[in-house]
């Protein structure tokens, strides 16, 4: 056996054992009683850290719907996995996705048709997350929350070479080339080739709407559009200036630069400061959170980063009782206490956000008392975005063309082409019809 | 066992002899023992290799279409051969193979050498702290691919790395080890530093095979240590040489897990790197099972080809047959 051979067998016993835990796992579902006596159980998937402590508090209160949760896929992975359920006919009764997943979703006839209990919740859910939740008025998915874009900067750092807080675009790049300027080993940010969610929230802040349905049916894609094509310029100056630095985000390398400040801002969301007290907790205490940048201060607007929701499956056998957790966990006080108590949340419902533990301050930023707030106000000027079927194919091609631009620091504009090419490509491949 | 072998295949003989029904149920035996002793192995080479074969080449020929506008739903069709068309017409599993080969080019014939001259230099008699240095040499393949790539992503990464700050307290420039051209370089540093000790082992355990005998009579002719390893050792392990070399060479047809992990810390590696980074990314990111299992297909068939070609080459050589 050579090294690669003896993986392979690993690889192949770690994926018989994958394959029997799936067959335990789903087999569990038929635990549910058909007789009226016995007690139902929902399986649900989701990636969410400490969900498990979430699910026990609707376990406790609910003993005739016992909910089991699985957490063994990844977010990224959960079309992959889904759709290979479905083939096989053991779908979950209930799945969390991200919201730029969820059309993949529908179109595969996985995701259920949730407006009867939704419908009528238009008013008590935030704007964006009813957006991509709802396609043709019909409600796919129960929201969690939503994601307002923040500038996170360092308090210190901006002090100590009297920097000002950017409100606008051209004050950011001022500010980087000054900062860099003051101190060539400090960075104001990276330009990270993996993220292209980031870059799609900046081009939607822009104004460009990467996918739409179009009245006649069909696709449209509109990555190289006027206004992604503003942004990637943006960023292509400041990299061939070496103003920002280009490494990539969640890399050993870019936790060593937010710990000693090296990297003295980042555009984040609402979900990002408990990930920079985990990153760098020395830091805890020097962050600031400020609404993004602006084009035009006098029409501000925000981008989306992330978000995710409650689907319930067209597997389910119980899909009432599936309906009513997918609702009790994202809208109920009970649940999003439990949200708050062990992992973090911005509710998409807007009963949620007036729960006394989101009207303080957050363990990064003591001091700043206004950041959900300010989370508030960022969800008003979100502009309304509606994900395609093929985001992770644009978004797996945005990182190989951009990766290949920030290394050669040019052909920005270039690189949102390809994606536009791959991204329509990869619409028709997979059989839909595509206007541009 | 002689006795019931010799015992049983001469039953069939007299019993041919005497009668013809007898002949039948006594035979009986004889043939179904074999298909017994095999069926395991064509149990688990059917279920394991054929059938997913087979399976693959299904969904190859398969793929989806929309019903009804905007968001329809998406159905399997059958496609012919369009995936083929699609994988074989797109660049990017050529430029993927490309590069695989500039890897192999340096991982093949470096592995092979190092594995060699340690082997040789672990069984010369004069050299010390043998079994340390056998050890030490064997440990990395201990390592798992991914944690061995992460481990040395860590040094490569300039922000993080020992080697960057030890070549600025010495005024040298810095390293860059994950430029477009170095890539290549600290992608197969990671799969050579892991495989050579396994490669070493099996040479090593050929050279200890070779009766001692030979040695002393090339010594008592005057023949020198460094004579006796290339002159004498080497053309003796010949066999093991060639089997090392095939499993390194189809190591590096099937390179994934260093790449793969080292794609998450810099950009100088795309998600198509090599054709099976291609393959997963189309298969479990960009949701398309089909074309993924084209390209399956055609780096099988590209894969049998090629070892069964070098296979054919060396037969006689690795395995004294011909």
């Amino acid at each position: 056996m050579t090294r690669s051979r003896g993986l392979a067998a690993a690889r192949l016993v770690s994926g018989l054992l994958a394959a029997s835990m799936l067959v335990v796992a789903c087999s569990s579902e038929d635990d549910g009683g058909e007789s009226a006596g016995e007690p139902i159980t929902l399986t649900y998937w989701s990636w969410a850290p400490n969900i498990e402590k979430i699910v026990d508090v609707w376990n406790e209160s609910h003993p005739d719907i016992q909910v089991r949760v699985n957490t063994s896929t990844g977010g990224d992975e959960i079309v992959a996995k889904l759709t290979a359920a479905n083939q096989a006919g053991d779908l979950p009764d209930l799945s969390n996705t991200t919201y730029q997943d969820l059309p993949a979703l529908i179109i595969a006839d996985i995701a259920a048709d949730l407006t009867d209990v939704m419908g009528d919740r238009e008013d008590e859910t935030a704007a964006p997350a009813w957006t991509m939740t709802t396609f043709d008025d019909v409600n796919y998915a129960v929201p969690q929350g939503t994601s307002p874009m923040f500038l996170f900067y360092r308090t210190d750092v901006f002090a100590e070479h009297g920097l000002p807080v950017p409100t606008t675009w051209e004050q950011y790049a001022q500010v980087a080339r000054d900062l860099h300027a003051a101190d060539p080993s400090t960075y104001l940010a990276t330009f990270p080739a993996n993220d292209a969610q980031l870059f799609a929230g900046l081009s939607q802040q822009a104004g460009s709407s990467w996918w739409s349905v179009d009245g006649e049916g069909g696709w449209s894609v509109d990555i190289d559009d006027d206004a992604s094509r503003q942004v990637a310029d943006f960023w292509e100056g400041l990299v061939a200036e070496d103003v920002v630095s280009t490494m990539k985000t969640y890399t050993p390398e870019w936790q060593a630069a937010l710990a000693d400040g090296t990297l003295a801002s980042l555009i984040g969301a609402v979900w990002t400061p408990p990930i920079l007290a985990n990153n760098a907790p020395d830091t805890v205490g020097s962050w600031a959170a400020v609404p993004l940048p602006q084009w035009d201060p006098a029409e501000p607007a925000s981008g989306v980063l992330g978000g995710s929701a409650t689907i319930v499956t067209t597997g389910t056998d119980h899909p009432e009782e599936a309906r009513e957790f997918a609702l009790w966990l994202n809208t109920s006080d009970e649940a999003l206490n439990a949200y708050i108590e062990h992992a973090s949340i911005w509710p998409a419902a807007l009963s949620g956000r007036e729960l006394p533990e989101l009207q303080g301050a957050t363990a990064l930023m003591p001091e700043q008392t206004d950041f959900y707030q300010l989370a508030a106000e960022i969800d008003e000027i979100t502009v309304p975005v509606t994900w395609g079927p093929n985001v992770p194919a644009a978004f797996d091609s945005f990182t190989n063309h951009f990766s290949a631009a920030v290394t050669a620091r040019s052909g920005f504009a270039d690189a949102l082409a390809q994606v536009q090419s791959d991204t329509v490509a990869d619409l028709e491949r997979a059989g839909y019809e595509v206007s541009e | 066992m002689p006795t019931t072998t010799s015992r049983r295949s001469s039953a069939p003989r007299r019993s041919a002899a005497s009668s013809a029904p007898r002949r039948s149920s006594a035979s009986l035996a004889p043939r179904t023992a074999p298909w017994l002793f095999v069926a395991p192995a064509v149990l688990l080479a059917t279920g394991l290799i054929a059938l997913p074969l087979v399976y693959t080449l299904w969904l190859s020929l398969r793929g989806t279409q929309v019903s009804g506008s905007g968001l329809g739903v998406r159905r399997e069709v059958f496609v012919g051969l369009d995936n083929y068309a699609d994988v074989l017409g797109d660049s990017a599993l050529l430029a993927g193979l490309g590069r695989m080969l500039v890897y192999a080019l340096i991982t093949v014939p470096v592995t092979m050498v190092l594995a060699l001259v340690f082997a040789l230099l672990l069984d010369n008699v004069t050299t010390r702290l043998k079994r340390f240095s056998r050890i030490a040499i064997f440990v990395p393949y201990a390592v798992p691919g991914v944690i061995a790539a992460l481990m040395w992503g860590f040094m490569y990464l300039p922000g993080v790395s020992p080697f960057t700050d030890a070549a600025g307290a010495l005024g040298l420039p810095e390293p860059s080890f994950l430029g477009p051209l170095s890539v290549y370089f600290s992608v197969a540093n990671v799969s050579v530093w892991g495989a050579v000790g396994f490669n070493m082992i099996i040479l090593y355990t050929s050279l200890r095979g070779l009766p001692q005998e030979i040695y002393d009579a090339a010594r008592i002719d005057g023949c020198s240590e460094v004579q006796l390893a290339l002159r004498v050792k080497v053309p003796l392990i010949v066999p093991g040489l060639v089997m090392t070399g095939l499993f390194t060479i189809i190591g590096a047809l099937q390179v994934f897990n260093e790449p793969n992990t080292l794609l998450t810390l810099t950009t100088s590696i795309s998600t198509d790197w090599v054709p099976m980074m291609q393959v997963y990314r189309d298969a479990f990111v960009t949701n398309d099972l089909f074309s993924a299992a084209a390209s399956s297909m055609v780096i099988t068939g590209i894969t049998l080809v090629a070892s069964l070609g070098l296979l054919r080459v060396l037969q006689r050589r690795a395995f004294g047959e011909g």
